[in-house]
This record gives C-alpha cells, structure tokens and sequence, in this order.
C-alpha cells in the first residue's frame, strides 16, 4: 500500500485523507480478489519503519485504522459468512492497547473460517518476523520442547506468522518503487514480482488484472525453478560437493 | 455442448488472445525502448548520482538469454565503473559448472596475462551449502554465490547461537545480532542492486536476509547486449530514492 502520500500531495489533499482513499481502495481489491477467487492475501499496512513518520502522522493512521477496523467488526458476521479468517502480522505489542484489542477481537472471531485469508501486516518487518521466530525456537529449546537438532529451515518456516501457509505466488507493490522494503522476505523466494508506477489509491481493477496476466506468463517457468531449487536441497550434502570443478583451489 | 461448456471454451480462447496480444505488445516496446536507450544513455559517469556498492546479477539459466561472454561483459563493464562487489548468482548452481568458461571470459574481457582464477571458501567448517566463489581484481571483490543456501546457513547459525545462550547468556535474539553474525560468517554485504538477467521477474531463491532495500532492476536483454543496456540499469538504479519508512 504504497504512494498514499504522494497520491494526496498531486491531487492537493491533506495527508491523512491520502491515507483514508488508501484504505477505500484495499477494500476494492479485497472485492476484486474475492470475484477473482484468490484464496490468501496479504497486504503491508503499516511497516515497522513507519513509526519513525513524526507523531502527527503516526496518531493519524492509527485514528484511520481504528475507524476502519471498527467497520470490519460491524460486518463480521458478512466475514463469517464468507468463511474469512482475517489475522494481523507484526509486533502487535507495540501498538496502542486499543488496536490490539480490536486485533484480538477480529482475529478470534475469524478463526475457524477456511475458505480465504487476509493477513494484514501492521507493524510488521521481515526480519523481526524472522528472528522473532528464531526467538520462538530458542525459548521451546530452553524449555526441552525441542532438541538443538530439531532445528533446521523448515522449523523456522513453520514459526513464522505464516506458518501453514503456502508462500505467495505474486507480489504487487506500487508506486514504482523496486524493493521489497523488508516485506516477506523469507516467504518470497520464488514469487513473482509485479513492481507498478501506479500510486495505491489509483491502482484500478485493470491494473490488477495487467498484474494477473504478467503472473500468469511466468508461472510455469519460476514454479519449475522452485522444484528444481527444492529437489537439489534435499541432495545428500556430499552430492553437491562433488558438482565443484576440480580446477577450483581451496 | 452446454452454454457454461461454450463460455468455458470462449474464455479461453480469449485469454489465449490476449497473451498472444501481450507478447507482441512487449515484443514492440523493447524494440522501441532499445533504440530509445541508444540515444539517450550517455557513458558519462558524471551522469550517475550514486553507484551501488554490491551489485548481484540474477542469471536464469533456462532461458538461455545471456551467454557466458555477456555475463562475463557485465562483469567487466561493473569492474570498469569501480563498483567494490560483483555477485553473480543462479539457484540451480549451474554457474558453477562453467567456472573455468567465465574465469576465462572475464580475464580476455579484462584483457589480463594471468588468468583470474576464483577460490573457493567455506566460512562455516563443513557446511556444503555455505560455498562462495570469489576473486580480487583491483579494488572489486568477484563472487560466485550460486551455491550459497542462506535458509540453512541461517538455521545453522541459529544452532550456534542456540547452544550458547543453553550455556551463557539467555537474553532475546537482536535483529541486529543476527545481522552481525551472519556478516561475519559470510563476509557478503547487502546487495544495493539485483539486476535480473531474463524477462522473469523472480528473484530466485537470492539472499533473503539481505534484499531487504535492495533495487530489482530488470537487464533490459533484446537483441545482443550492449553497454548500454547495462548504464540504463545503473541509471535507473542511481534515481531510485530510499525513504526507510519515513
């Protein structure tokens, strides 16, 4: 969700109310996924780094948030009927206490719900997803849960917040910026990469589909990738080893 | 045949036509954007606000886009623009196997009498998948990583880690700890710019701890590969701005 800011500053409209058409336009695409029949979403509300915007902005978004989040529990039987499980990603603690129960409250509402999946990512970074998880494993190794050999990469995968998840398959991000902005770092290896100019409040149903048509070109061959990277893991170590040329000096 | 039958059959069709349609439309704007790209890149280094410090090159070796002499071009034309880290990387570890092709490729390119020769090293004891390819020349550090799988040099780590805090310390894991051991054990610092050399726009398994603010920039590849393509990525890269949240 980015280029909210720079949305308000072309259009001459206070910041705040950038924010606000930000919102007003992930609940489109929630619509849109939804007809379309994609079955997880994830979307990157509030990173991590964005508390260092001054206060005022900061108390803005978390005031938009509460107005917002207050609208998805008035339509949480709606959620439930559309069997929506909806869970937040990121270091929750440090939010206000308000939020957070407004969090817990959505989160447990939705939980038994399997037919799709929101997760929104607020307060979140990557890495502290990771070490985080990293933090998880080592307290249920001082608590003899798990031997020192259970660990490997697949335990830190089933730590993390998306745990029993399949990895994304595409990746949108707006506004012409190129990086990922420690956004599922982990989880993205082998997703695709739809990077565009659009600013998130203008992002329109064809852009979405511009996205779609770019993911379906490449699947095929980054999913072959991905089993080929898979397969050549699960080698026994020493079968890798002997790949290595032997004009190679050590 | 029933209606939903005959929709079934109209919609594909029409997707069929619209990828079709896209592919030629692609096709137009790169011959369109190749020729733009000849006019207006300049070789004039004064022309790039900023250089990254660690470039990686993304090499999808199925689409057989670029040859080792291109690779080893890009290398090349890297070295002369004075960037200090030069990583090239495939997550398959077929680079690998043309190692002795690219030493040389690189060292005609660089028009040496000695030839480069890369040294393998294995930061972490006996770990296999902690492998890296590397070379000096001048004041750039060359780089192999091909063979280097972060996720279970990070769970490995954090084995060691887990051990010592059994033993001493029993604080929390910092972000920036990690960071730090990671960096000390593999001595690779994050990439500014990934430059992915197909049309596929997959990172393939790259570095995950370290892409965290690094530019993905597609090789612009039409036709054969020119110095330009490569400045059009460095000048693309050069007007990218970081905000880091703010």
């Amino acid at each position: 969700m980015d280029g909210n800011r720079r949305y308000a500053k072309k259009n001459h409209l206070a910041r705040s109310t950038g924010h606000l058409h930000g919102f007003d336009t992930l609940s489109k695409i929630l619509g849109w996924c939804k007809a379309l029949d994609v079955k997880e979403i994830t979307i990157f509300a509030f990173s991590f780094e964005n508390f260092k915007r001054s206060q005022e902005e900061v108390d803005d978004l978390m005031e938009i948030s509460r107005e917002k989040f207050d609208l998805m529990i008035k339509e949480i039987d709606k959620i439930n009927e559309h069997g929506i499980c909806v869970r937040f990603w990121g270091e929750l603690e440090l939010l206000p206490d308000d939020i957070q129960e407004r969090f817990t409250f959505i989160m447990s509402a939705t939980r038994d719900n399997k037919r799709a999946y929101l997760n929104v990512c607020f307060a979140y970074s990557s890495r502290c997803e990771i070490v985080g998880a990293m933090n998880k494993i080592k307290d249920e190794v001082v608590n003899t849960k798990l031997k020192i050999s259970d660990i490997n990469e697949n335990l830190i995968t089933d730590y993390l917040y998306s745990a029993g998840s399949q990895p994304p398959d595409l990746l949108i991000r707006t506004s012409g910026v190129v990086r990922l902005s420690d956004f599922l770092l982990w989880q993205s290896s082998f997703t695709i990469n739809a990077f565009v100019d659009v600013l998130w409040p203008e992002f329109s149903f064809w852009d979405l589909i511009g996205c779609l048509l770019n993911y379906q070109r490449y699947e095929a061959q980054v999913n072959q990738a991905r089993r080929t990277y898979l397969s050549k893991k699960i080698l026994p170590e020493k079968s890798v080893t002997k790949k290595l040329p032997c004009q190679v000096n050590n | 045949m029933s209606i939903t039958k005959s929709f079934d059959l109209f919609f594909s069709i029409l997707l069929i036509f619209v990828h079709r349609s896209l592919k030629i439309i692609v096709f137009l704007k790169n011959v369109f954007n190749s020729f733009q790209r000849k006019i207006n890149i300049t070789s004039d280094l004064d022309n790039y606000l900023k250089l990254p410090h660690h470039v990686v090159f993304v090499i999808n070796c199925h689409d057989n886009v670029l040859s080792i002499d291109e690779i080893a071009s890009l290398v090349n034309w890297s070295i002369q623009l004075g960037i200090e880290n030069i990583s090239l990387y495939d997550s398959e570890g077929l680079l690998v196997n043309y190692l002795s092709d690219i030493e040389k490729s690189i060292s005609n390119k660089l028009d040496l009498d000695r030839q480069l020769k890369f040294r393998c090293s294995q930061q972490n004891g006996s770990l296999d998948s902690n492998i890296i390819f590397h070379c000096e020349y001048n004041s750039s550090k060359l780089r192999i990583i091909s063979l280097l799988n972060q996720k279970f040099i990070m769970a490995m780590l954090l084995k060691e880690i887990v051990k010592k805090r059994l033993s001493e310390d029993k604080g929390k894991i910092t972000v920036d700890e990690f960071d730090q051991t990671l960096l000390s054990k593999l001595d690779l610092p994050d990439p500014d710019l990934s430059v992915l050399c197909s049309e596929t726009p997959c990172l393939f398994g790259l570095l995950p701890w370290n892409i965290r603010l690094t530019e993905i920039i597609h090789l612009p590849v039409f036709g054969k590969l020119v110095e330009k393509d490569f400045l059009s990525v460095i000048s693309r890269y050069s007007n990218c701005e970081q905000r880091f949240g703010k």
